[in-house]
């Protein structure tokens, strides 16, 4: 991934120099966010910038947890969970928005230490089916919660976020919000993966034997990346529901989860670029094949197969193919 | 000369079948130690057994004065125990030095939290980590190839880069999977070379599980035989030549058909 960046400092084995070239990215980010602001009269095109927003702080989680060679099944339980924490928060206990987001977050993570302190002993397939079982369970448990969770019907009117004491009651204003956290999200993965704990993660997700073999513990590291990518999805889903004043079971169902996966998937794994791109070409789809809903999936299925057969690295891999070829590092 | 490692009565069980019976032996430190046998003895069990990947149905194994039985390989390589695998195993995708780096980490000792921070002691942490990535590099040959991607290399840089790997986190003593196995005479010889550089100019102990005959003899100082899980003999490579048992249960009498 970063090749280019290793071939410039001869003697450096990866680890980022103070001040590395990663900051170089930042303006880039930064323009990219802005631009939704052009189109900002029209409130569907903002409305769609922020679920964007949100999805890139989900997928991220999800990245983090691929990174180590996992495939979770039930990310969008956790994210379910930080919604639904940061929801009763709110309502019930009249808590501020940053308390109810920190406590949908911490329950994600807790919940994430318990499950992964079980589960992350399997590996591959197995690691899937479980993590796929815990998603329905979640669900099954929120229709089952009665008047707690709301059963099917879940919460409406939920009170609009505020931060530091601005209501952000319209779209436009959500989105300094979402946009800010997609952007924290992102310089974090970027910092998370120059440091050697970043270059665990991939060595776990490389080559698990040998990893363990040179003393990167297999179980220690993938619980930190579940952690931190659940932690994240939490994060997401306490923003979608203050964003959407309304969350229900099946706004966390095995759809959304697989629906991350795609977007991982078609973006790219293995870099930092891969969910923004999948989160920025497969958000607004839905959206704009409303009438096709009953073809949708299958249309997913099928770009989820081609992109595995020609494009096994997403996206992002075209960037790194055409460099390949123009005989560049 | 001190015990570096002491394996006491080592045995595994698989189900009915006794892989290792009773297996007993003492490496000293600076020795290098040769374990032969023919195929299913148990050598590849005992090799797992000692660098933590299996745990022992029985027995003790002690390295450095630590009872270290079964401890995790990831737990065992802070000790400076280290392993190499039999086939090549490297991390495909990254470079050489890369590759190198991910076996240095295992010291760094500094948590997330700071490395994102980049506090001094993390600075200082990268440059001793650094430092330690260029030394593996130029002792194994492999600076050349530093840039290059581990997995598009040749199969003898590939058992090379294990281990380069190996050596990243510092061993003591350095066990070896059947480092000849795959590689033509020439990079065999090369590799033996390189063997004895790490224990006469690194101070760097190792024990090897080997078919190669040639290398075992000409490098090893001390030989363990195993056959069907039990230590028949153990000597010097004279003393094992010409040993009755050896030479009826695994050189043959013409111990050149191994070679």
């Amino acid at each position: 991934m970063d090749n280019a960046s290793t071939m410039n400092r001869p003697s450096s084995a990866a680890p980022a120099a103070p001040g590395g070239p990663w900051r170089a990215w930042i303006p880039a980010l930064l323009a990219l966010f802005a631009l939704p602001l052009l189109l900002a009269g029209n409130p569907f095109y903002v409305h769609l910038a922020v679920l964007i927003c949100i999805n890139i702080v989900f997928v991220n989680g999800l990245s983090v947890i691929s990174r180590t060679g996992q495939l979770s099944f039930c990310h969008a339980a956790f994210m379910g969970m930080g919604a639904f924490t940061a929801v009763i928060c709110t309502t019930r206990l009249h808590t501020p928005f940053f308390v109810s987001v920190l406590a949908g977050v911490g329950v994600s993570v807790l919940v994430a230490w318990l499950l992964g302190a079980v589960i992350l002993r399997l590996q591959g397939v197995y690691f899937v089916l479980v993590t796929f079982c815990f998603g329905e369970l979640f669900r099954l448990v929120l229709l089952e919660g009665g008047s707690f969770t709301g059963g099917a019907n879940g919460i409406a009117n939920i009170p609009p976020a505020s931060v530091f004491g601005f209501a952000l009651d319209t779209k436009l204003s959500f989105y300094f919000l979402a946009a800010a956290s997609a952007f924290a999200s992102i310089v974090l993965l970027i910092a998370l993966f120059k440091t050697p704990r970043g270059h665990e993660l991939d060595a776990v997700g490389d080559n698990p034997d040998l990893a363990e073999a040179s003393g990167i513990g297999i179980q220690s590291t993938q619980m930190f990346a579940f952690l931190l990518g659940s932690g994240l999805a939490g994060f997401a889903g306490a923003l979608l529901a203050h964003y959407l004043g309304f969350v229900s079971p099946e706004s966390f169902s095995q759809h959304v989860s697989v629906a991350a996966i795609i977007m991982l998937v078609i973006g790219g794994r293995g870099s930092v670029v891969g969910p923004i791109l999948g989160a920025l070409i497969m958000t607004p789809l839905p959206e704009l094949f409303r009438s096709a809903i009953e073809t949708q999936n299958i249309l997913y299925g099928i770009t989820l197969i081609l992109v595995l057969k020609f494009l096994p690295m997403g996206l992002v891999g075209i960037g790194a193919r055409l460099r390949r070829k123009k005989g560049t590092p | 000369m001190t015990a570096l490692l002491t394996i006491e009565g080592l045995g595994k069980n698989f189900g009915g079948l006794a892989a290792v019976r009773d297996l007993s032996f003492t490496l000293n430190e600076g020795e290098i130690v040769g374990l032969i046998g023919p195929n299913g003895a148990g050598k590849s069990t005992a090799f797992n057994m000692i660098s933590g990947a299996l745990p022992p149905s029985a027995g003790r194994i002690v390295f450095a004065g630590e009872d270290i039985t079964g401890r995790k390989p990831s737990q065992v390589v802070r000790h400076g125990l280290a392993r190499t695998f039999q086939s090549a195993t490297v991390y495909p995708k990254a470079t050489v030095q890369e590759n190198v780096y991910r076996g240095a980490l295992c010291h760094l000792g500094v948590p997330v939290w700071a490395q994102i921070a980049q506090t001094a002691a993390y600075q200082s942490a990268c440059r001793r980590v650094q430092e330690q990535v260029d030394l593996v590099l130029e002792i194994t040959g492999l600076a050349p190839l530093r840039h290059e991607v581990a997995g598009e290399l040749a199969y003898g840089h590939q058992k090379r880069i294990g281990v380069a790997v190996g050596l990243a986190t510092r061993p003591r003593l350095l066990l070896l999977d059947e480092p000849a196995a795959g590689l033509n005479p020439e990079e065999c010889a090369e590799f033996g070379r390189l063997l004895k550089t790490l224990r006469d100019a690194h101070g760097i102990s190792l024990l090897f599980v080997e078919h190669h005959m040639a290398l075992v003899m000409g490098t090893c100082e001390k030989i363990i035989v195993l056959v069907q899980g039990q230590k028949i003999a153990q000597g010097t490579a004279d003393e094992i030549r010409h040993s009755p048992a050896v030479i009826e249960a695994y050189l043959g009498a013409d111990e050149d058909a191994h070679a």
